[in-house]
């Protein structure tokens, strides 16, 4: 397992130059997790699962200026975005070269998910939380009802999309 | 509403008046209780704003009038009698699991006893002593195992979180409390208004009976502004440079004397959970007695550097900077740095520059982002909820508001201090900054 401070960098340093959403940072992270690459530290939020350790980490590599931070704006709200500074980009690679063996699987997890939006991984990363909470294989209809009693709002067709991106992650069968 | 009897008053700065029931009284006389009155608050911190003497008795007394303003606008707890003075038990002794120099202690132990964070703390302690101390168990009684639950909760209700959260009791009385003892008015905000929207937000997550200690949007002011509070005392007090150097120069003294003088009781730093021989000997510790324990060891250099601090003859920092302004490869290394790795820096430094190692200290300094974490590093809170008049829940920093577009507050500084005459000051911070270039 790597120190979450490293999994954020490299988890940067793959989503290159177009860098990652912080929804999208926590949920790669919290699939990540669940490969055993960096230690567990999620839990459920109202935006899904979510690393208070993670939060922290991006932060503190923002304040060594080893990560841009920006904010956009969006309809919706908010977004904060973090790409590799220049300095970043110089040690990436010999952290990467550091930590080769432990990241084994990050570089995969980062590229199928660095082109999805935010509530696709979200509904993901929710609808993986359920299944290892209730700890036994669910209908989608079941995981509808289950989230519902949540306060969490998911559709069928989101449930099927949300199964499909966790089979490309290798975290369901 | 319950209406609490109360059988005693005590007046403290920020509150004035505090009342007491009959049992709190007990439990204020406890022998436990009463030894927060020989532990500063803000340990060191008196050498810089020479009124921060308070102690963590008065504060503790604070925070029980603060939790209980709160408390009272939380009908689930207002109207449930037994939940109200459970979480009055648990407000008033949350820090009596404190050692010597409040959190100082804590480091202390961790180095010592060679323990992670998880491993050792005031929370444990203080649940520890509950559990273990016959006095505070024969004054609780059947309040006892409620009163544990508070201060270590497997799931969190709102109460759990006017114990213990980002908008806790604690927070509100100690912005106030150090502000005022430090004279300094950067923990100044408007709490009355905090304490006024302060609502229950239901939880709604896996265990739908969880809930939160949030407020409603309308204190959204009055919370970015005790956000603000909680970084600027961070940056002008608990974390002052002067502080910090002499907070480290205890814990070296500490170390020294622990490590060199075989006869010293290192006991007192080596923390088991419920370990009873652990917890009397806690029990009789203050922050004179800690001192008197270095005195008395025969370590000469730890002498040296306790008598130095006693008589404000302090450190000096000949190295300072912001973690980004050191090159990316040595911010990185720096970054990894363990404490045995820390140790090789200081002797290594030490020999370079002509000092005795003992008396050089690496510190890396974090002054938290107060969005998400708790002081001294601890980032167990979570985030702040709000809720919208039309009662959609919203992270705090997900709502518009100085500090979300700013986002400048965290603060991560590489020190290093030694004791140097003031004629060498300079001679010394060039040879430490060229060291810090050309070897790390």
């Amino acid at each position: 397992m790597v120190p979450d401070w490293v999994a954020v960098f490299l988890t940067t340093y793959y989503a290159g130059s177009k860098g990652l959403l912080r929804t999208q940072l926590q949920k790669i992270l919290y699939f990540a997790s669940q490969r055993g690459i960096l230690k567990d530290s999620f839990g459920p939020d109202y935006y899904g699962p979510f690393s208070v350790s993670i939060a922290n980490s991006a932060e503190s590599l923002v304040n060594k200026k080893f990560l841009v931070e920006t904010i956009e704006f969006f309809p919706e709200g908010i977004g904060y975005k973090y790409r590799l500074s220049d300095d970043g980009k110089k040690v990436a690679p010999l952290l990467k070269e550091k930590f080769n063996h432990s990241i084994k699987g990050l570089k995969k997890i980062v590229t199928v998910c660095k082109n999805q939006g935010t509530r696709p991984l979200s509904i993901a990363a929710k609808v993986h939380y359920i299944l290892k909470t209730i700890g036994a294989p669910m209908s989608p209809k079941e995981i509808v009802a289950q989230a519902k009693q949540l306060n969490w709002n998911l559709s069928p067709d989101e449930i099927k999309a949300a199964s499909d991106l966790l089979k490309k992650l290798d975290l369901i069968e | 509403m319950t209406d609490l009897e109360f059988s005693k008053e005590v007046r403290i700065p920020i509150h004035g008046y505090v009342g007491l029931t009959e049992k709190e009284v007990e439990l204020v006389d406890s022998f436990c209780f009463q030894r927060l009155r020989k532990i500063k608050q803000l340990a060191n911190t008196h050498l810089v704003y020479p009124g921060a003497t308070h102690s963590r008795f008065e504060h503790s007394l604070g925070a029980l009038e603060t939790g209980y303003q709160i408390a009272r606008r939380i009908k689930s707890i207002c109207n449930d009698e037994d939940k109200m003075r459970r979480l009055r038990y648990a407000i008033l002794l949350h820090d009596i699991g404190h050692g010597p120099f409040s959190h100082v202690f804590e480091d202390i132990v961790m180095r010592i006893g060679k323990l992670k964070p998880s491993e050792f703390s005031h929370e444990l302690v203080t649940v520890d002593l509950l559990c273990n101390d016959e006095e505070l168990m024969g004054i609780l009684g059947s309040d006892l195992d409620g009163v544990v639950d508070l201060l270590r909760p497997t799931t969190k209700f709102v109460e759990h979180h006017i114990v213990s959260g980002p908008l806790d009791a604690d927070k509100i009385d100690y912005l106030q409390r150090d502000s005022y003892h430090a004279g300094v008015a950067y923990g100044v905000f408007d709490a009355v208004r905090v304490i006024h929207t302060l609502k229950e937000i239901p939880g709604g997550f896996l265990n739908r009976r969880e809930s939160y200690l949030g407020a409603s949007i309308k204190g959204r002011e009055a919370i970015i502004g005790m956000q603000l509070a909680y970084y600027y005392m961070h940056e002008a007090v608990y974390s002052h440079k002067t502080r910090r150097i002499a907070d480290a120069m205890l814990i070296r003294s500490i170390e020294l004397a622990a490590t060199n003088d075989e006869s010293f009781d290192t006991n007192i730093f080596q923390y088991t959970q419920d370990d009873k021989d652990f917890l009397e000997s806690f029990k009789k510790l203050d922050d004179r007695k800690l001192v008197d324990l270095v005195l008395e060891s025969s370590d000469k250099t730890a002498h040296e550097i306790i008598e130095s601090l006693n008589r404000r003859k302090l450190f000096k920092a000949v190295f300072g900077k912001d973690m980004s302004e050191i090159n990316p490869q040595t911010r990185m290394n720096l970054t990894q740095i363990t404490y045995e790795e820390t140790k090789k820096l200081e002797e290594a430094l030490g020999e370079y520059i002509g000092i005795d190692p003992n008396f050089i200290i690496v510190d890396r300094q974090s002054i938290d982002n107060p969005l998400y974490r708790e002081p001294y590093g601890i980032p167990k809170t979570g985030p702040i909820y709000f809720e919208t008049e039309d009662g959609k829940v919203l992270e705090f920093a997900d709502i518009p508001s100085p500090l979300s577009r700013t986002r400048s507050g965290s603060v991560e500084r590489f020190w290093v201090y030694a004791q140097v005459k003031e004629d060498e000051r300079k001679e010394k911070e060039k040879l430490v900054e060229d060291f810090i270039n050309s070897s790390l």
